[in-house]
């Protein structure tokens, strides 16, 4: 079960409205290789692993990511909030807000709805580990190319620590796969 | 037949190389890069432009008629994220190295100063968490503003 602890895990502050920022950031959030996609997939993933250490990786890992979604949640939600309806027009976000508002609603920079096929859950151990692993680098690109995007040092400050922590995943996920292996221990390798 | 030039690996797969536990941040710091261990540090280096010092750093903006923490509580809350932080790092690595016993130490005297971090802080302010961290003041604390997401939190 889950516990929800009043705090952000990094504090998020911003430099002022920018709506143009924030329609880039939302990627991270309801997109291919956000934070909602990445905690789904690997805490439904744990379900099927058979190492102790894997499970624990991914229930873990899959909990820190609802945390960074929230990161995220809170950046968007920092950058629009007091955005005037020019500011909206100019940043070409008159579509998502004839929907939403100032809303936050899970989709990637164009407006496109998140969708369980940026996920899979694969059964065998091997395949899900690779799959965490290249989204773990994904998401880092993605980091990498917010942070050349943004014009918010306050903003990039956070978009920097989110990146780090991709780093981190990856080599635990690393380490769980090199176990998983020796654990498997098979003689076929495809 | 040709010599296989690495005979202790494989093909088709991949390598990843074992974290040796070795140099850590302390708190605030590691929670300032991301990570409490250099070896996992990663900068990015965007062309030419490195971070700015703190000094440099703007502070974030407030909307009027928002509310805020005050210092004091958020110096308290710093310091609770800087400590679960470090928990949560040492917490990753021993679930890839369960067998690391000064990594389980070094975890176990965290927790201790986190309890007593997070103790002080819940009898000035109210619950931290959900569903029993701590006892309530009346009228019912889990409520108050600011939420997390709120600027300057």
């Amino acid at each position: 079960m889950w516990v929800y602890e009043k705090k952000l895990q990094y504090p998020v502050k911003v430099s002022g409205p920018n709506p143009k920022l924030a329609k880039s950031i939302i990627t991270q959030y309801g997109g291919p290789d956000g934070e909602l996609a990445a905690s789904l997939r690997y805490l439904t993933q744990r379900y099927t692993m058979p190492l102790p250490q894997a499970k624990a990786v991914l229930t873990d890992i899959g909990t820190e990511e609802l945390a960074h979604m929230e990161i995220v949640a809170a950046l968007v939600y920092n950058l629009t909030k007091d955005a005037s309806i020019d500011q909206i027009k100019a940043a070409g976000m008159e579509g998502y807000y004839a929907d939403h508002d100032k809303a936050l609603y899970f989709v990637n920079g164009d407006g496109v709805p998140w969708t369980a096929s940026y996920i899979q859950s694969k059964g065998d151990p091997i395949t899900d580990l690779y799959e965490d692993m290249a989204a773990e680098e994904k998401a880092r690109s993605t980091y990498e190319y917010l942070i050349q995007l943004s014009d918010d040092p306050l903003a990039t400050d956070v978009l920097r620590w989110l990146r780090q922590r991709e780093v981190v995943h990856f080599q635990r996920f690393g380490e769980t796969l090199e176990q998983m292996y020796d654990y498997l221990n098979r003689k076929k390798y495809y | 037949m040709k010599k296989r030039p690495y005979p202790d690996r494989t093909l088709a797969r991949a390598y990843i190389p074992d974290q040796v536990y070795s140099d850590r941040w302390g708190p605030m710091e590691g929670l300032k890069k991301g990570t409490i261990f250099p070896d996992l540090y990663r900068p990015y280096v965007k062309g030419v432009q490195k971070s700015k010092p703190e000094s440099q750093k703007k502070a974030g903006y407030q909307a009027p008629g928002q509310s805020a923490l005050g210092a004091a509580q958020r110096k308290g809350l710093l310091e609770i994220q800087a400590i679960e932080f470090t928990l949560v790092e040492l917490n990753l690595y021993l679930d890839t190295h369960p067998n690391d016993r000064q990594a389980l130490n070094d975890y176990n005297n965290a927790v201790r100063q986190l309890h007593t971090l997070k103790r002080n802080y819940e009898a000035r302010y109210g619950p931290l968490a959900n569903f029993g961290s701590a006892p309530s003041k009346y009228p019912w604390q889990w409520i108050e503003e600011p939420w997390p997401w709120e600027s300057n939190y």
